[in-house]
């Protein structure tokens, strides 16, 4: 039931707490003397030549793209995963057919390369 | 219990809002998770533990990565004008109304019985909300024998060829998202480039992320 | 604590989010952005389905909820690739300009 969840909610207000706490007391008690060096980006200490805003490759979203499908599909086998008992043989062979369909979708997309990265 | 639901809900309100009026697309997207996730929240006061879930790892986790990612593909900083014209005073009126009417309709009670939904007056009922008490008692039959187990018995058993059907759905979506976005040499991509790069000289640096593949 | 009287209430919000989401399909112009209000009008939808299943007290409206987030992320999955694609012809990102299949 719901009251089940209210650990939950603790959780996450004890995240909330701690992490407005600490940036609260780091403002408050921290020193500050703001220099121009001090405000840009740091990596790995070498000065950013460029603007961060520039177009991605579409590798990420091709690789987002696979991962939601996937996804979804691990998403079916969970409430599967709860009643498989209850489902006998019936529940195998109906999700060895969905897993089935979606193997041909990873054979053709290995084959196409969109796996590959670069 | 109620007031989870009303801050959730104004939460997801104002967050929809965000989405529709926020210059920046980045920015309609995070308002887009914020609504989301308020939603989810009203899934779980709503006995729908497994939809919670689902809600949190499919939407939030990972439609709205996807989302990001197109945006930072496009459009990295772009912001646009609205369009106000006949369809900004026809979507406005039709939100405002609908909204309105249906507050109306809530607050002086839509009552349920064996003969459909009725509007019913302030005064006429005791309780004009009697028919909506949820069953308080126990938690109902959607939760007798454990939510995800009992949304699974009937998404396997009664819901068996949806359930096939959206394997084949999710077969298509992964083979024409990859069919569209493969990298391919048509005769045209170079003049394309060179229109690009004639548009937007900077580009010239980070050609490699524009051109076609 | 009567949970009762949130059921219309539910209903109201359903009908907000799925008006905006509407009113934001018409005014925005970025493609990407109109998909994301459509993604708002499916979640409001949702919100009926659930409401309606926990007060006939079914799971039925939870499935229907279930199968309409697994068909909306499919959607985005070729919806956004279409819009890359789109964006490859090497047009500004304005669905105004989307309209060469009229001609």
């Amino acid at each position: 039931m719901l009251s089940d969840f209210a650990p939950i909610l603790v959780f996450l207000a004890v995240c909330v707490a701690f992490g407005a706490g600490v940036q609260a007391l780091a403002s408050w008690f921290g020193p500050r003397r703001p220099s121009a060096a001090k405000d840009l980006p740091y990596e790995c200490g070498i000065v950013p030549v460029e603007s961060a805003r520039r177009r991605f490759s579409v590798s990420f979203y091709v690789t987002a793209m696979l991962f939601i499908i996937f996804d979804v599909e691990s998403i079916f086998l969970l409430p599967w995963a709860t009643i498989v008992r209850q489902l006998k043989v019936f529940g195998v062979v109906e999700m060895g057919v969905f897993i089935a369909a979606l193997l041909i979708g990873l054979i053709y997309v290995w084959a196409k390369g969109a796996l590959r990265w670069d | 219990m109620t007031g989870i639901i009303w801050v959730a809900g104004g939460l997801a309100a104002l967050s929809a809002l965000g989405v529709v009026f926020s210059p920046q697309p980045l920015y309609s997207a995070l308002s887009l998770v914020l609504s989301i996730g308020a939603l989810a929240v009203i899934f779980l006061v709503l006995n729908a533990q497994f939809l919670f879930v689902v809600q949190l790892i499919v939407y939030a986790g990972a439609v709205m990565v996807l989302f990001v990612f197109i945006i930072a593909l496009l459009s990295p900083d772009r912001e646009e004008r609205f369009r106000v014209d006949a369809r900004f005073a026809i979507g406005v009126t039709f939100a405002v109304g609908v909204t309105v009417a249906m507050l109306l309709a809530a607050r002086n009670g839509i009552t349920f019985n064996g003969n459909g939904f009725r509007a019913q007056q302030i005064g006429q009922a005791s309780d004009p909300y009697h028919g909506f008490a949820f069953d308080q008692s126990d938690n109902g039959l959607v939760n007798t024998a454990g939510n995800v187990q009992s949304v699974g018995g009937q998404l396997f058993t009664t819901f068996l060829l949806p359930f096939e059907i959206t394997s084949m759905l999710l077969l298509v979506s992964a083979i024409g998202a990859v069919y569209l976005t493969r990298r391919r040499r048509d005769p045209n991509a170079p003049v394309r480039r060179e229109r690009a790069l004639a548009r937007e000289p900077q580009l010239e640096e980070d050609r490699i992320e524009v051109e076609v593949r | 604590m009567t949970a009762s009287a949130n059921f219309p209430y539910l209903l109201a919000l359903a009908a907000f989010l799925f008006s905006v989401g509407a009113l934001g399909v018409l005014i925005r112009r970025n493609p990407i952005v109109v998909f994301m209000c459509i993604e708002l009008m499916l979640n409001a939808v949702n919100i009926v389905f659930v409401s309606y299943g926990r007060f006939l007290n079914s799971e039925e409206g939870q499935v229907f909820a279930f199968m309409v987030i697994v068909v909306a992320a499919a959607e985005v999955v070729v919806g956004l690739a279409l819009i890359t694609q789109v964006f490859r012809v090497g047009r500004e990102l304005d669905i105004d300009d989307l309209d060469e299949l009229n001609e």
